[in-house]
């Protein structure tokens, strides 16, 4: 198992550094699905089954597609000037080490603190991974999902009138 | 996990990448025999008896083609797309239960029949085909050839249009069967095959399956006669075989899946034959229904076949999900 987290954990760091890293946009989009799919196996090796279809169908499958799409639609490298090389790193390293404080610091306050809570892997295998996640959306964070859609409806509805405001 | 359990997967899983290549192979042998009586005439008879080596002529021949690639080529992308869309195709088919749990039993444990029965069941074949969308469109864009790219955006179009009333249209099975599970759907069909009160799901979901798999009517992605071949315009020998085989593939597993989900998998009528006969008649006869779909309908119009998908079976299929919902639940409320 620590092997296991050690080969993902490393497949992790590249592919995030692939998203950075490469110079033609399409490889960063791919890096980032390839990022993604790591953070699925994540959630499988976590016991998340159901974290890990929602992870892979959501993101790596349908949000992702949709950026690659742009990118080899629009071909932004002949668009987009990049910044001399080089000048990024400053703004790479103030920002890295701001997000990396804020990180250690929720690691040393909030903290892992290791106790099990109700939900333990024999519970949720008696009751089945996607029936608990099912099980608690729709009864204690019932408003919370109800809202969230509301919210993506309010989106989609924007993003339709903006396509046609085009058009006319 | 025990290194034993691995070790039996892993064979399970050489088993079925076998069994799946030499139903493609044979796949294609009976399209073009079905076909061709559909249109009276003999299809291939010449190598071997009924032709029935044509499979292995024809793979000889892809293999020893010269493969030619465009020069302007996205070399590393060109590579991967096969191998993302053949890896897709190929497993897809882990999570289904080809019998119930069978009479095999070595060093006493009882070994079923599917690669892995996991909780998660049908989500995973929708993630993995997800995943395989990239496969084609990758091809598209790095062939860097106007053909290629355009029957990628068509296809990747379609395939995610047509994901959403392929998912929808399996909810109301979750629904009745209480699982995602593959196996738990299949047993609680032991009665009633979940296709006599689901109808108008099941044609939901083969019609989006269609599209999904990028066959005749739908199968605008490589309408020769505006696109040359779509997305695989610009691939050759072995590496166009590879798409070739994830097409066939993915026939079959749409119709696996159809089979366990809608026709009672394994089951058939007071044990006259065992389980997995049942399994493999039900496939062969939504794969004859693929091919005669084939042989008889005309190709659609592109924004016609995007306004069916969105416009009827993604609304349709919707409903359907609603009126199962409230059916089980007034059923339960009654008795």
């Amino acid at each position: 198992m620590v092997v296991g987290f050690a080969i993902v954990a490393a497949w992790e760091i590249v592919t995030a550094a692939g998203v950075v890293a490469f110079r033609k946009p399409i490889y960063n989009a791919l890096s980032l699905v390839a990022n993604m799919l790591g953070l699925a196996v994540l959630f499988l090796m976590l016991n998340a089954q159901f974290l890990f279809a929602a992870q892979v169908i959501v993101y790596a499958g349908a949000v992702m597609v949709l950026f690659v799409f742009i990118i080899a639609l629009m071909n932004p490298e002949s668009d987009v000037a990049l910044p001399r090389r080089g000048s990024e790193w400053i703004y790479g390293a103030v920002f890295g080490v701001i997000f990396a404080a804020l990180l250690v610091s929720l690691l040393f306050n909030r903290g892992l603190t290791g106790r099990p809570g109700t939900l333990t892997p024999e519970a949720i295998a008696a009751v089945g991974n996607v029936q608990t996640v099912g099980i608690a959306l729709y009864t204690k964070f019932l408003f919370p999902v109800e809202v969230t859609s509301l919210l993506l409806l309010i989106a989609a509805v924007g993003a339709v009138y903006l396509a046609m405001r085009r058009i006319r | 996990m025990t290194t034993e359990v691995i070790i039996v997967t892993l064979i399970k899983a050489a088993i079925v990448i076998g069994a799946l290549l030499t139903g493609f192979a044979y796949l294609t042998l009976f399209e073009r025999k079905v076909q061709a009586r559909m249109q009276q005439r003999p299809g291939p008879n010449r190598v071997g008896p009924w032709g029935l080596l044509q499979p292995a002529a024809d793979g000889l021949k892809l293999f020893f083609k010269s493969s030619s690639a465009p020069s302007g080529r996205d070399r590393f992308l060109y590579l991967l797309a096969p191998m993302i869309s053949i890896c897709a195709a190929l497993g897809s088919f882990a999570i289904i239960p080809i019998s119930g749990p069978g009479p095999i039993t070595l060093f006493g444990h009882s070994i079923g029949w599917y690669v892995m029965n996991v909780n998660i069941g049908i989500l995973w074949y929708l993630a993995v085909t997800s995943v395989g969308v990239y496969g084609i469109f990758l091809a598209g864009y790095a062939s860097n050839s106007k053909y290629s790219m355009l029957g990628a955006l068509r296809s990747s179009a379609q395939m995610i249009s047509y994901e959403m009333a392929l998912g929808l249209s399996l909810v109301p099975v979750f629904i009745l069967a209480g699982s995602v599970r593959l196996v738990d759907i299949v047993n609680a069909q032991h009665t009633w095959w979940f296709i006599i009160p689901l109808l108008p799901a099941f044609f939901l979901y083969l019609i989006a399956g269609i599209a999904e798999t990028n066959r005749a009517p739908f199968d605008l992605p490589e309408a020769e006669t505006e696109l040359v071949a779509g997305y695989h315009t610009e691939y050759s020998g072995l590496r166009f075989a590879l798409f070739f085989m994830a097409e066939y593939i993915n026939m079959i597993i749409v119709s696996s899946i159809a089979t366990v989900v809608f026709l009672g998998g394994w089951w058939g009528p007071a044990g006259i034959l065992p389980g997995p006969w049942w399994f493999v008649l039900k496939v062969v006869a939504l794969l004859y229904v693929y091919v005669w779909l084939r042989a008889t309908l005309p190709r659609m119009r592109y924004d016609r076949l995007m306004a069916l998908g969105w416009k009827s079976l993604f609304p349709l299929s919707l409903a359907m999900m609603m009126v199962t919902a409230v059916v089980v639940v007034a059923a339960q409320g009654v008795f």
